[in-house]
């Protein structure tokens, strides 16, 4: 019995290795099959943004979605899913999913800042313009709008304000600069972070996610002295004492799994997988695309 | 001194009371005010009136915690029993040291396994019409969570049975598995029934990993592969919302997850005592029955 027992427990061991190495291995594409529509849970800018340009505004999603908190989360599974379509931004997208084209127009910095694509948001920061008394936060902002830093957002993919002064570096400034926000812009934020500690070693700027609900929040409360959003701001939103400005443009990309065979995307049809009053038009099955 | 231990021990008494009191005076307003709609069926905070409906994650939460706990007591216990006696002696101790290091593992990696390999496997393999998150997925992470409890709870108690027990059993003539689950299982009922609870209110109230697993689409469930959300989930997933009245549903939603712990803990206590009365009376009655047929039958005493 015990020979037995040990033998039973060896296999299964063994079984479980084999199937955390090659899961995965055995997906394929297949246009027959139902497309897995991604979304991003309620407080996402990305969410709010690309639903109202797709003409969907502030309508709950459709049933059966998949809802992933967070940019890096909605890569991880449309990297992992093959059938899976989702939206997320364009900055962040990497080389392990498919980026579409939009009404025939691929996503790039240029087709973003000329409109010619049409899925794009501002990455803007809130704050209450009392912050600005502080001179830290002026320095800070007065970074953001520079050339030093908008070179550095067009080095990373985004669309740059124009700018055509270089930041003056303060001598003997310190202090701490708390932000928080969209995911969307918080990669790029932690680069210009990066960027501003160099100038200015006195300052500690700490940059954290959670959405750019979290971010009017936390702006409008005082927990940061900037949020970071990724959709426009309006006033009667709830962040009403806040302002914002944009340190860039995004678009917001389109994108399915490396091994879906297709290139190219109508905002109507975008429309149909992702409206849930669509009835009968609503696109379920890949190959009803196009 | 006296008072540095009344007032660690009246800490806890305080943060109970006052999470209590937190969820109760903000949840409770908010469900009568919108009694019809939290007990239907569709979340949809966009419509006009916004709807609160939380009754298709009430049933996944049942059903999610309902699965889990079936699948993870099942392997756990035999996992003990298999650990108590059916094992060579020399793997018992490192087999249950990693059983027990799964217990030190954050829920958040258990959520990006499940995400990684569960429902990649599931959706291949598996899943009828190709979804891989669901009800499946998350009870089988979350009985892979819940199975340290209940195998070291159920190997303390198996450990507690005498072992006069077991040879009595082969004495008898019973073979040893025959022994182990008709005898030593049975005498170990309480201590497994403690493990039980302990899993179930784990898994009631595992919020990350599930997350990451089930698909948080608002549907009311219709089958194991099929995006939905339980109520944990949806306070995770709304926490960075701002507007009041969507705060407030999500602290009505917690006053349902709380007062769910509360009847789960309940309804256990209750079994437990009445299978404690039920041992004890038995012998009584018996005691009682034999007299008053003696005394019938004109006997007085047992001698004759």
């Amino acid at each position: 019995m015990k020979k037995i027992c040990v033998a039973i427990f060896a296999a299964v061991v063994l079984m479980s290795i084999c199937l955390a190495t090659f899961t995965g291995c055995g997906a394929k594409f297949s246009a027959d099959k139902n497309i897995a529509v991604v979304a991003r849970e309620d407080g996402s800018g990305t969410k709010s943004a690309f639903m109202e340009i797709i003409g969907l505004k502030e309508k709950k999603d459709i049933s059966g979605v998949i809802i992933q908190n967070g940019t890096a989360a909605v890569l991880q599974e449309v990297a992992g899913n093959p059938q899976a379509i989702a939206y997320d931004s364009l900055g962040y997208v990497t080389k392990d999913v498919k980026i579409l084209k939009v009404n025939g127009v691929y996503p790039t910095a240029e087709t973003v800042k000329n409109g010619t694509y049409a899925i794009s948001r501002p990455l803007s920061i809130v704050y209450r313009e009392a912050t600005l008394e502080d001179a830290v936060c002026k320095a800070y902002y007065d970074f953001l709008v520079s050339r030093t830093a908008q070179d550095i957002v067009a080095a990373e993919g985004y669309v740059n304000r124009d700018a055509t002064e270089d930041y003056k570096v303060i001598a003997g400034l310190s202090g701490t600069i708390s932000i928080s926000g969209s995911t969307s812009l918080q990669p790029l934020m932690e680069k210009l972070a990066a960027k501003f500690k160099e100038l200015q070693p006195g300052v500690t700027v700490t940059v954290a996610g959670g959405g750019s609900g979290t971010g009017l929040k936390n702006a409008e409360n005082g927990t940061s002295q900037f949020g970071m959003i990724s959709k426009e701001k309006k006033p009667n939103d709830d962040a009403p004492s806040c302002v914002a400005t944009e340190v860039a443009r995004d678009g917001i990309a389109v994108i399915v799994n490396l091994d879906n065979p297709l290139d190219d995307i109508s905002l109507d049809a975008l429309k149909r997988i992702y409206d849930c009053d669509a009835g009968d038009t609503q696109i379920t099955v890949w190959n009803q695309v196009n | 001194m006296r008072a540095v231990f009344t007032i660690a021990a009246s800490f806890s008494v305080l943060a109970l009371l006052t999470i209590t009191v937190f969820l109760f005076a903000n949840g409770l307003p908010f469900i009568f005010r919108h009694w019809d709609s939290f007990w239907g069926t569709e979340w949809n905070l966009y419509a006009d009136p916004p709807q609160y409906g939380i009754l298709p994650m009430i049933v996944a939460t049942i059903l999610v915690t309902l699965l889990s706990v079936a699948i993870g007591v099942t392997v756990g216990l035999l996992t003990a029993i298999c650990l108590y006696r059916l094992f060579p002696k020399k793997l018992v101790t490192p087999v249950s040291h990693m059983v027990n290091l799964l217990a030190g593992i954050p829920s958040v990696i258990y959520g990006l396994f499940g995400m990684v390999i569960f429902v990649p496997f599931v959706r291949d393999y598996l899943s009828p019409n190709g979804v891989g998150a669901g009800i499946l997925t998350a009870s089988l992470v979350l009985s892979i969570m819940i199975l340290p409890t209940v195998v070291s709870v159920s190997l303390d108690s198996l450990k507690a049975v005498p072992t006069g027990y077991y040879e009595g059993g082969l004495a008898l003539g019973a073979t040893k598995e025959q022994t182990t689950f008709r005898v030593l299982v049975p005498a170990a009922k309480n201590g497994i029934f403690a493990g039980v609870v302990l899993a179930t209110g784990r898994a009631l109230g595992e919020t990350m990993a599930v997350v990451m697993v089930i698909g948080n689409s608002p549907d009311m469930p219709k089958s194991l592969f099929q995006s939905v959300r339980t109520l944990t989930a949806n306070i995770a997933l709304g926490a960075m919302e701002l507007s009041e009245e969507h705060t407030e549903a999500l602290i009505a939603t917690g006053v349902v997850l709380f007062v769910f712990t509360l009847l789960i803990n309940i309804v256990f206590n209750v079994i437990r005592e009445g299978r404690r009365e039920k041992k004890q009376t038995p012998r009584k009655d018996k005691k009682a029955i034999t007299d008053t047929k003696m005394a019938e039958e004109g006997i007085t005493d047992a001698k004759e």
